[in-house]
């Protein structure tokens, strides 16, 4: 009797084991996520994208992003130049080294541009090629380390004048170069920025670098301090905050400083500010020893992301924004107080824009290597064809 | 070219023959053993006969060791898991194997497992990679030799550790191989191979294991089978559970099917005779047309065998166990695809071990082990459900009662347990050479090529500035390669196995400097050399000589060694020739390569392994 119930009990503590383990398999199994839903809907964060117009008393340049844009090692980063006064584009993109990490291009005010080459694959450190005669030639330099993916990580105050970078050491770090751009070092009181030294902005990682007025140092940083601008120059005793507070409905918010450029004297900021879901870019602009003007905020949805960005020669910000069911939303601010203004809805396939010196504004679409450049003037609707051309990129190259 | 993406097919001759070659090494060494094997057994039986003879006795002993026979339903587990294993070791012959196991087989099967699984999956996966011809080898003769185990030893301890044997084997497949059949992965479905073949093959190997008089009731048959039952409602539940497309033939995007005709519809696309892939097909056409239809029959079906398993009632146990083999032999056809054709199958899937596990449950409850004939005038040799090998009667001999048959099984399962041993004692010394084989160079970029002329000279600059010419370094041997400072793919890669080559000589690296030279006409100068070395670790190598000169310089080098440098515009890299060459002490260049590191990343530390060879039979020559 005891027998038979033992092997009773053996029966039943066996299946009652296996069945506890493969019930539990069974919810795993069946509660597991689903490799369809393994996206998760985080908000696109509001940053300047790589592609990028600069127009100078020289010309205009463009940073546009070609091939298969889709599968990044064959998406190829091409620099065009238009000439002030000239009737087309010309593709001047430095050779010599793969630009399939990205490209970020800054110019100095005496005309000269430096590219700076995001890092790719295995190369983590970041080259250069600078151009004094407007994309003719190149000159290699490079920076030791990786340049953080901003339209301006890099700034350059003259053909032999200092240079800043912004590297993506910790949350960021500026390099400063006196002139070679072949040896860096870290810009004295650079780590002061996202120290206690900064508590007026709480310090949220640096966004961009430039040259103000005199060769000053000025670096823009994201602000944790509600309705305080991240930007900061550099005097002979350190960094100083010289970002303005914002006021009004913008005052809550938490910002970033999306470009930051100087036109002739004056300084230019895009920069963005989100509070409870919702982000507004503003354009600032800054005389030289004056005091920051700002635009009316251009409100940006949860779903739209910026495509593009250019800035004008006399500090005019040009933003492309996404917009579902269309070919974006292209808005432009032309200084203090002027307001954005809608422009019309760029061409199929734009990824860059630029506004010319004349007020034009040029879009470049792209579909793998060819390239379409349309023109719309000042107050019109209509793009117009202006330029066509096949640029020859060398698909799995690198 | 450096980005050029140059990787290898699965079915790479080189890696193939090299396959092919080890496997009939291994062949000669297990005929031999074999050979020397049959040579004890006959010296036994020699010695054994004389002893007999010697005793007055002029025949064998023929009594039988157990006085019961083996338990029907062992013998179905042993039999039919032995034949798998030799099938699934025949199956792993393909001359694909070395190569696309991982690529084809393990990577897929995990890429939808959570992160922690895929990290475990890729530690196998590297060992496989790194050492393709041994591990492919290996599992050859560890599987046939796990089947012949199970097969030539019915009885004792031989027997039972041939079941353990399978039961650890089985449990590095299912981990690495299936990525633990693939239960931590959304989706998965008893239909299709979960909880994984070869976790199945563990359940058998251990119901082997088991000492005969577990066998002696028709408890165990009893446990298996509400075991078995409680694992199809278990998966008629999985099945039934809304939300993950078994439900649906076609889902309400456009163009998609539901989760079970997907998978038929690709198990219809591999090569596989016609007609197999007609029924496939339009079973898969089928599920798509009635996919709610289909899977509620289904739930049905398995989970009212589940339940009939689990009322241990004979009659409707058996109804069940053949209901469920019909049902697996047709999943087996229909879904699974037989599961070993096309690509680089390894088994048969799960459904005929499945079914085996379901016959032997059932035999175990109705077929009880018979006592066998025990002649008049012996005794019987001990307990009679001993789980060791026969105990001897007290005061006999060996040769007294050892019979020929018992001998015979002996040797043939020592042999089997050398054939094992042929596949598991060279892939554990593959598995503790962090460093991949040669052969996986030599299949990218082809043999070295041997040769005995002067090297051309040069004279260039050092990263620290300093002037550094080829006639300066006689004495010692020199590893040679072309490298420019900002290529994102394959220089790094090469510069890490020169780099890995230095460390592997040891001491001997004082001998032989590892030299780079400039292959970008524009990115050249010692800023570009210094950055590279600083990123790739080099800076701190003392025989590490990264060489650049003037643009003339570096051309007349390039020219001198073959080295073709190419700039492409519109933002490529630069492309140059990945060649790399051995200079003895004497100047004299001994050895050409190519170094292209290939696509992938698993080639990594081949070169310096093909490299490290020929830098070895220079200094020996």
């Amino acid at each position: 009797m005891s027998g038979r119930c033992g092997r009773f009990r053996v029966v039943v503590t066996t299946v009652a084991v296996a069945g506890l383990i493969t019930s539990a398999y069974v919810m795993g199994a069946a509660l597991a996520p689903r490799v369809a839903e393994a996206a998760t809907s985080v908000p696109p964060a509001v940053r300047a994208p790589l592609a990028a117009a600069l127009t100078t008393a020289s010309g205009s340049w463009a940073v546009v992003a070609m091939g298969q844009r889709g599968v990044p090692l064959n998406t190829f980063w091409q620099i065009f130049f238009r000439a002030s006064g000239a009737a087309s584009w010309t593709l001047v993109t430095p050779t010599g080294v793969a630009d399939n990490g990205g490209l970020t291009l800054t110019a100095a005010s005496d005309g000269s541009v430096t590219a700076g080459f995001e890092p790719s694959q295995l190369l983590h450190y970041s080259p250069l090629a600078r151009s004094d005669d407007e994309g003719s030639s190149w000159t290699p330099a490079l920076v030791p380390a990786s340049l953080v993916a901003g339209p301006d990580a890099v700034a350059v105050a003259g053909r032999s004048g200092p240079a800043l970078a912004l590297t993506r050491h910790g949350t960021g770090q500026v390099l400063a170069s006196s002139g070679s751009l072949l040896r860096w070092a870290p810009l004295s009181g650079s780590g002061s920025l996202t120290g206690a030294a900064a508590p007026g902005c709480e310090v949220e990682g640096l966004d961009a670098v430039a040259f103000g007025p005199s060769a000053t140092p000025m670096v823009g940083t994201g602000c944790g301090r509600p309705g305080q601008v991240g930007v900061f120059a550099r005097d002979g005793t350190g960094w100083r905050l010289i970002g303005p507070t914002l006021a009004g409905a913008l005052a809550g918010s938490s910002t970033r400083v999306l470009r930051l450029n100087a036109s002739g004297s004056t300084s230019t900021a895009l920069v963005a500010a989100a509070a409870a879901g919702h982000s507004d870019l503003l354009g600032l602009w800054r005389p030289p020893a004056g005091a920051w003007s700002d635009s009316p905020p251009l409100s940006v949805g949860p779903a739209q992301r910026i495509l593009a960005t250019a800035v004008g020669l006399n500090g005019e910000q040009l933003v492309l924004l996404s917009k579902p069911g269309t070919n974006g939303e292209l808005d432009m601010a032309s200084g203090p107080g002027l307001g954005w203004t809608a422009l019309a809805s760029p061409p199929d396939g734009t990824v860059t824009l630029a506004l010319l010196g004349d007020g034009n504004v040029d879009a470049f679409s792209v579909n793998g290597s060819r390239l379409r450049i349309f023109t719309v003037a000042p107050h019109q609707s209509t793009w117009a064809l202006s330029q066509s051309m096949n640029v020859p990129i060398a698909y799995g190259s690198s | 070219m450096p980005g050029m993406g140059r990787g290898l097919q699965s079915s790479n001759s080189t890696v193939a023959s090299a396959f092919h070659t080890a496997l009939f090494h291994q062949l000669l060494l297990i005929l031999v053993v074999a050979a020397v094997l049959a040579i004890a057994f006959n010296v036994i039986r020699t010695v054994q006969y004389r002893r007999l003879t010697a005793a007055g006795t002029t025949t064998f002993p023929s009594r039988p060791h157990w006085d019961h026979a083996e338990p029907p339903a062992r013998r179905i587990l042993r039999v039919g898991f032995g034949v798998l294993w030799v099938v699934d070791g025949f199956l792993q012959l393909q001359s694909s194997m070395p190569l696309g196991l991982p690529t084809s087989v393990i990577q897929p099967t995990a890429s939808s497992s959570p992160a922690w699984v895929q990290h475990i999956v890729t530690s196998g996966v590297n060992i496989w990679s790194l050492h393709p011809v041994q591990a492919a080898a290996a599992s050859v003769w560890i599987q046939i030799g796990l089947g012949l185990w199970l097969l030539v030893a019915p009885r004792g301890l031989w027997s039972r550790f041939g079941g353990l044997a399978s039961v650890g084997w089985g449990l590095v497949v299912w981990v690495f191989g299936e990525a633990f059949g693939g239960i931590f992965a959304p989706g998965l479905t008893w239909l299709f191979g979960a909880p994984g073949a070869v976790l199945i093959y563990c359940v058998a190997g251990v119901l082997v294991a088991l000492p005969d008089r577990r066998w002696a009731t028709p408890r165990t048959g009893r446990i298996i089978l509400a075991a078995s039952g409680v694992f199809f409602v278990a998966m008629a539940v999985l099945q039934a559970w809304p939300g993950r497309g078994y439900w649906q033939g076609r889902l309400s995007t456009a163009n998609h099917v539901g989760t079970l005709a997907g998978m038929v519809a690709q198990m219809a696309r591999t090569p596989q005779p016609s007609f197999l892939a007609s029924w496939v097909s339009s079973f898969g056409r089928f599920d798509t047309a009635h996919g709610w239809a289909v899977n509620l029959l289904v739930v049905i079906f398995v989970g009212g065998i589940g339940v009939a398993l689990c009322t241990g009632r004979r009659r409707v146990v058996l109804a069940a166990v053949i209901a469920a083999v019909v049902f697996c032999l047709a999943d087996w056809v229909l879904v699974e695809d037989l599961g070993f054709l096309g690509g680089n199958g390894t088994d048969p899937n799960s459904m005929v071990p499945t079914a085996l596990v379901l016959v032997a449950g059932y035999v175990a409850m109705v077929r009880l082990p018979v006592p066998l004939p025990v002649p008049i005038n012996e005794t019987a040799p001990g307990d009679a459900w001993s789980s060791a090998a026969p105990a001897a009667p007290e005061r006999r001999r060996w040769w007294e009662w050892v019979t020929p048959g018992y001998l015979l099984r002996m040797f043939a399962a020592l042999g089997a347990v050398v054939v094992v041993l042929v596949g598991t004692a060279p892939m554990t010394l593959a598995a503790t050479n962090p460093n991949a084989d040669p052969i996986i160079s030599q299949a990218l970029n082809g043999t070295p090529n041997i040769v005995d002329t002067p090297a051309p000279p040069f004279t260039l600059t050092n990263q620290r500035g300093a002037p550094v010419s080829l006639s300066g370094l006689r004495g010692h041997t020199i590893a040679l390669t072309f490298l420019d400072p900002v290529c994102t793919s394959d220089c790094p890669l090469i510069a890490q196995e020169f780099r890995q080559a230095d460390e592997r000589l040891g001491s001997r690296s004082s001998k032989v400097d590892f030299i780079a030279i400039v292959a970008n006409p524009i990115y050249r100068s010692i800023s570009f050399t210094n950055a590279f070395d600083r990123q790739e670790g080099l800076d701190h190598m003392g025989n590490w000589l990264y060489l650049t000169g003037s643009l003339s310089q570096l051309r007349r080098v390039w020219n001198s060694y073959g080295v073709l440098v190419e700039t492409a515009g519109a933002g490529a890299m630069i492309a140059h020739s990945d060649l790399a060459f051995v200079i003895d002490a004497r100047g004299r260049e001994r050895a050409e390569m190519e170094d292209n590191p290939g696509a992938g990343s698993q080639q990594s530390s081949s070169f310096s392994s093909l490299l490290l060879a020929r830098i070895s039979a220079v200094e020996n020559q």
